[in-house]
Parts: structure tokens; sequence; C-alpha cells
């Protein structure tokens, strides 16, 4: 069967509809909303951009932009670093690779609920095991009530994330080192690159769409972070686990600000978009130039 | 061939025309088969760890009307803002919604509630707790529940730290908090994880120091936050600078699930907590206690206590089964029902003719009541919804840094707890 462009454009018309209604109509109707006062899911007048000023010069929600920049940064760093590490692990390591593979993704197959609860009950200082843990080890001036302070709040948080996600991330750099080919490595391993210099020289370039798909969900899922701060912390201690996801929240469902919330909302979505856009265009040259 | 494709094409776009369809119309049609009414109700109790008794009282009522039948749905209170608005604004929400005082006046300012001003059981209600159940003097819910929050005592605990009674004032708190600090005995417990138990201490201190009409002016201007709540905050600094209570590990303990685990393991002599945790306590403590007014007043002073305003009951403005719906919420302040359910939570009674259930434990608290010794929580007054969140938040940030500015901290709520609501 031959495929026209009428008869293509007619295949994908139930997705497009779908598409449009489930997606692209709320989001004009977002934008539209954040345009006025409304307290309400309903409702309001036209105000312009009265939201977008007062969100520039909100404190709680640059507060919020900071601890999700800070979030964000760390998170992407330290899960690519170590999921690479292990995924450089598992491929010298073939007689576990299996079983390890499967391991690593059962975190991430839990519920972000389950996860926070669980992370929350590891942190608490009294009878919590990672304290208790401390403890055994003599490194009582480590002990500390991770999530009551504002110090290290953001940062526990960040490792229940990343504990849920390395294994994700590692088992994509895995398959994309899996898919190297074994001559290459043979060849490279003749000619004396070992170690660092194989990683450096050969693994490293090779592994640019790995790093592309990795470094751009790992932004992306940062960035709109709201689940663990909002179960683990609320927001807190002193607003230190705010994030902009969470005061999207905040301000639409516990202030019923709902327009103000939107344009927050909105604030968000185009920063995602402008990173992600960057992120891939970068990396993605960095993959042609490999 | 083309024949075929422009089927499947067509059959693709019913499909999605009918997904559309399906996805924009309403979850119920309104009657069974047999051709009851169906009549939906969502609460954020009858599910989960409060079961409050509904499913037996729906049962009642479908007894009671067999015409009609309940389809209840229970959603947890951190959904359910989420769950109920969107539905509000579709015209889909349940006929009968569970709410409390934000709710109300978040809900009745949008248009959303039905006006019950005519109902029976509004003349009913206690005349101080009308104010909670009411905008612009119109009635817009039955509240079901007055709940006492108050000081609970492990008197094994305090016996073996040679405590003979119950604190009754504050520097008797002091006093016995820094006898079981110097025996290595848990003292007071504020699991203070997103604030919420440091605000019962602070309500239960505002009780015995605060004037009963501050909130009533709060949103006339006539009183402020600045102006009046820091002997409560100088209070609290007191335990936390003093190490009494240490504030950041307290901020790390989760108050709903740690903090009454370690409560009922004995290991802490007070704990400030609501009235619905008393049956838990009976069941699983193995330690005698009662529940108590809060010591907060000056020495020779008698302890007050404060209750919560929790959840009642509204009628959707749209329901299309009103007379059904409003059936429902005055079958629940009959006194058979309305006790049921007092006495699966262990609170005080909203209603002059249904007697609140006697709690052996709770005897203290209920005597401070019934000498007028309370007054009903501060925080609630006030007309913005998020004032509640709002105090916690400092709250916590303050048991994170005891050595905060009262006057600053106090000054920030002002700003961030409007005095009128907005009605746009």
């Amino acid at each position: 069967m031959r495929l026209t462009t009428r008869s293509a454009a007619l295949l994908m018309l139930p997705a497009t509809a779908l598409y449009a209604l489930f997606v692209i109509y709320p989001t004009i109707r977002s934008v539209l909303l954040s345009l006025t006062d409304a307290h309400g899911v309903i409702g309001g007048s036209f105000v312009g951009l009265d939201n977008y000023r007062e969100a520039f010069q909100d404190p709680q929600v640059l507060a919020a932009l900071k601890n999700t920049l800070v979030y964000t940064v760390v998170v992407v760093v330290v899960q690519n670093a170590l999921g690479l590490g292990i995924a450089y692990w598992l491929y010298n390591s073939p007689a576990v690779r299996s079983i390890a593979r499967t391991g690593l993704l059962m975190p991430a197959m839990m519920a972000l609920v389950a996860v926070s609860y669980l992370w929350s009950f590891l942190y608490s200082p009294v009878g919590g095991p990672l304290d208790a843990v401390m403890n055994a080890l003599g490194l009582h001036g480590l002990e500390t009530s991770w999530l009551g302070d504002t110090h290290t709040a953001l940062m526990a948080i960040a490792v229940s994330y990343m504990w849920m996600y390395l294994g994700y991330t590692a088992t994509i750099y895995l398959s994309n080192y899996l898919s190297i080919p074994a001559d290459l490595m043979e060849a490279a391993a003749l000619d004396g690159a070992r170690g660092w210099t194989r990683f450096r020289r050969i693994d490293w370039p090779l592994l640019a769409p790995s790093l592309t798909v990795n470094m751009t969900l790992s932004t992306i899922g940062s960035l709109r972070v709201f689940d663990l701060p909002f179960i683990m912390t609320d927001g807190g201690p002193a607003n230190s686990t705010q994030t902009l996801s969470y005061v999207v929240f905040e301000d639409s469902f516990k202030d019923f600000r709902f327009a103000y919330g939107t344009a927050v909302a909105v604030l968000l979505l185009v920063i995602t978009v402008i990173v992600g856009v960057l992120l891939t265009t970068v990396l993605r040259r960095r993959e042609v130039a490999a | 061939m083309r024949t075929r494709l422009r089927r499947l094409t067509t059959a693709a776009a019913a499909s999605a025309f009918a997904l559309v369809l399906a996805a924009c119309s309403s979850s119920s049609s309104g009657t069974t088969a047999d051709g009851k009414t169906v009549l939906t109700v969502v609460g954020f109790e009858g599910g989960g760890n409060e079961i409050a008794d509904i499913p037996a009282i729906n049962a009642a009522f479908e007894k009671a009307h067999p015409n009609i039948k309940v389809d209840y749905k229970y959603v947890a209170n951190t959904e359910y803002d989420a769950y109920n608005n969107t539905r509000l604004a579709a015209g889909t929400a349940a006929d009968v919604l569970m709410v409390n005082k934000d709710r109300l006046t978040t809900w009745q300012q949008q248009g959303f509630l039905a006006d019950l001003s005519d109902q029976p059981w509004v003349k009913r209600m206690l005349p101080n707790l009308a104010p909670y159940t009411q905008v612009d003097g119109k009635t817009y819910d039955f509240v079901q529940q007055n709940i006492p929050i108050g000081l609970y005592a492990n008197l094994d605990l305090l016996k073996k730290a040679g405590i003979k009674q119950v604190p009754q004032t504050w520097p008797e708190l002091i006093s016995d908090l820094k006898t079981l600090r110097a025996k290595n005995m848990g003292g007071l417990e504020i699991p203070n994880l997103k604030g919420w138990d440091a605000e019962q201490v602070s309500l239960a201190l505002a009780a015995n120091l605060i004037d009963p009409s501050w909130g009533s002016g709060y949103d006339k201007g006539t009183s402020t936050w600045a102006a009046t709540w820091s002997p409560v905050i100088d209070h609290l600094k007191q335990l936390l600078t003093s190490g009494l209570v240490d504030g950041k590990t307290m901020n790390g303990l989760d108050p709903f699930s740690q903090g009454v685990s370690q409560f009922t393991a004995g290991k802490w002599a007070f704990y400030v907590d609501g009235a619905w945790d008393l049956s838990h306590y009976q069941q699983s403590a193995k330690f005698g206690f009662t529940l108590n007014p809060f010591p907060g007043g000056p020495a020779g002073g008698k302890p007050k206590t404060f209750t919560f305003i929790g959840s009642g009951w509204s009628v959707n403005g749209a329901s299309s089964h009103k007379n059904a719906a409003e059936s429902y919420v005055d079958f629940m302040s009959q006194p058979q029902q309305d006790s049921a359910y007092l006495k699966a939570e262990s609170c005080f009674t909203t209603l002059t003719d249904v007697p609140s259930p006697k709690v052996t434990q709770s005897a203290p608290v209920a005597a401070a009541f019934a000498a007028g010794n309370t007054s009903p929580s501060q925080v609630e007054v006030p007309n913005y919804p998020n004032s509640e969140d709002k105090f916690t938040a400092q709250l916590n940030a303050l048991f994170n840094n005891p050595s905060m500015d009262t006057g600053a901290l106090l000054k920030q709520l002002d700003k961030e707890i409007p005095k009128t609501p907005s009605k746009k």
C-alpha cells in the first residue's frame, strides 16, 4: 500500500487531535489564565503581565528558583558521574551484569510516595538507620536531623532522587557501552589503550548519544521535581526545600491563587524548554563531532 | 485498498472522538439500573487511617432512604484540593463535599456551595461555632467535629521520674521537663516535620496567653500577629534555647507516623496531639495516660485547652440531587449518627442536643472544656484559606533557628496572611 499525503494526514489525525486536546489546548488555556487575576480555576479579569512581574520580584519564587537550580546541577552531575562509573564497571564485569542490571532498575520502578516514606524513615533523627550506622561507626559528629536542618534538607532529598534514578542512568550508559563494536575495543587494546586512556579516547566520545539522553532526562526531571519535597518536607524547614514546582502547587492549591501559580508554571515550562533545547543542541553537536 | 484505508482512518477518528467524549462526560449517570438516585459524596475521612464510622453511617442512610444509593469516595487530605477543584470547575464534583474552614471559605467565594441556612440542623448548632460554618451570615456547612487538642501525659513515666501530677502551669511544666532531662528521660515531644506539632503547641499556648477575641478581630484589622503573639513565640523560644526541646531534631520527625509511634512506645512524658489518636493510644500504649488542657499559663492559674474546628459537610451548589444531598447532611446531624461519628473521632459535639462522648483518659480536657477554660483554634479564624500553612512554615523556621527575631517572624505572618479574603 502506498501512503499518500492525504492518507498519512488522516492516519495522524487521531493522535494529533488527542495531542491538541490534552497538551496544546491546556497549555494555551494556562497561558491565558496566567494573564488574569483568577483565584479559582475559573473566572478572573485580564491583568496582562502583572503576575509575571510579581513572580520576578517574589522572594519565595526567587528562593525556589535558586533551590531548583542547585538541586538540578547537583543531581545531573552526581547522577551522571556515578551512573557512568557503574556502567563502566558492569561493562568490564560480564559475570554480574545481568543480575546487577535488574537490581539497578528496581528503585526506579518504585512509587515516588513509597520512596519518600522510605527515605524519611532512613533519615529519622530518632532511631533512624542512617544515624544508627554513623553512631556504630563512631561518626557522632556527622549525625544530624537530615530533613530538619536547612543546611542538609535539600541535598538529603537529592540523594533520595539519585538513589531512585541512578540505576536508570547507568542502564542507558551500559546499553550504549554494549553497542560499541567489540573489534573497536579489541583494536584499542592492541594499540595499548587501557584504563583512563581508553575511557578518554574511546569510551567517552562513543558514549555521546547516551550522555545526551541522560543529561536531558535528568535535567528535565530535576527541574520539575515536586513529589519528594512535597512528601518529605513540605518545602521546609524555613522554605529550604521549596522548588518551582512546589511553589506552583502552593500558590494554586493552597493559596488558591490559580492565575499566579499558573504564571510560575509557565515560567518553569519556559526554563525547562530553553535548558532542554540548549542541552540537546550542544550535546547533539558533540555526537556528530565524535 | 483505498476503501479499507478510508474505513481504517474513519474508525480511528471515531475512536478518538469517543475517547474525547468519554473524557469530557461526567463519571456518574445519576441513577442506578433499578432507578435509585446515586448520591455522590467525597470526604477526606472515611478511609485510610480515619474511618470515622462513615461506612456504617452510609449503610444506615441507605436503609433509611431506600431510593438513594450513596457512592462514597475517600480522597486523602493531601490530594483533596487537587481532586475537587478541577471537578468543581468542570461541573462534575460530588453532590456532598466534606469541607473544613479554608475549603468552605474558598469554595463559597467561587460560588460552588449551596446556601444551607434554612436547614433544620442550623438552629441546633452551638452558638460559638456558628461563625465557622458561615460566610457573610449565611450557613454553608454542618461542622461535625470540635476536636480537643491537648497535652497527652505518660503517667507511668512521670511516676518513674518522681513527678506526682500532670503540670498545671508553665513554670510547673518547665520544672518537670528539667527533672526529666536530669534523669535522661524524654520530656516534651514536638515532632515538627512540616511544622504541624509546633502549631498545636502554639495554639495551646495561645489558649492560655492570647485573648480569645484575637481571631475575630483579625479580618477587621483590629488585631495583628505582631501586636499580640510575642508571648507565645517567646515561650517556644524558652523551650528551644534552654535545651528542653531540640528544634532541629524535632523538625526531622513526622508527627503523624514517628511522633505517634514514639509516644506509643513510652519514650516521652508529654506529647501535644489531637483526640483522634486517643483510641489508638488506648489500644496500643502499655502505660497509663491522660489527655489534659495545656499548662501554658502563669503560676497559680488553671490550664486551658483549645479545640480545632474539624470537618463538616457542604452541598455542591450545582448538584442535580440537592434534596438528597441535604437529606444526607441532615442525617449526619441526627443524634444517632452524630454520636457514632463523635465516638469514633473522640471529639466534642457541635450540637446543642447531642452529648459529647465520655472517655476516661480525656476527662481532664473535657472538664476544662466544661468549665469554659477553652477557646476555638485562633489560626482558623482569619479568612485567608492558607493561614494555617503560613503559620506552620514560620514555626518550622523557628525550630531550625530559635534565635530568629520574634518581631520579624510575627511581622512576616501579618504580611503572608492577608487580613481580608479576596472575593475576586
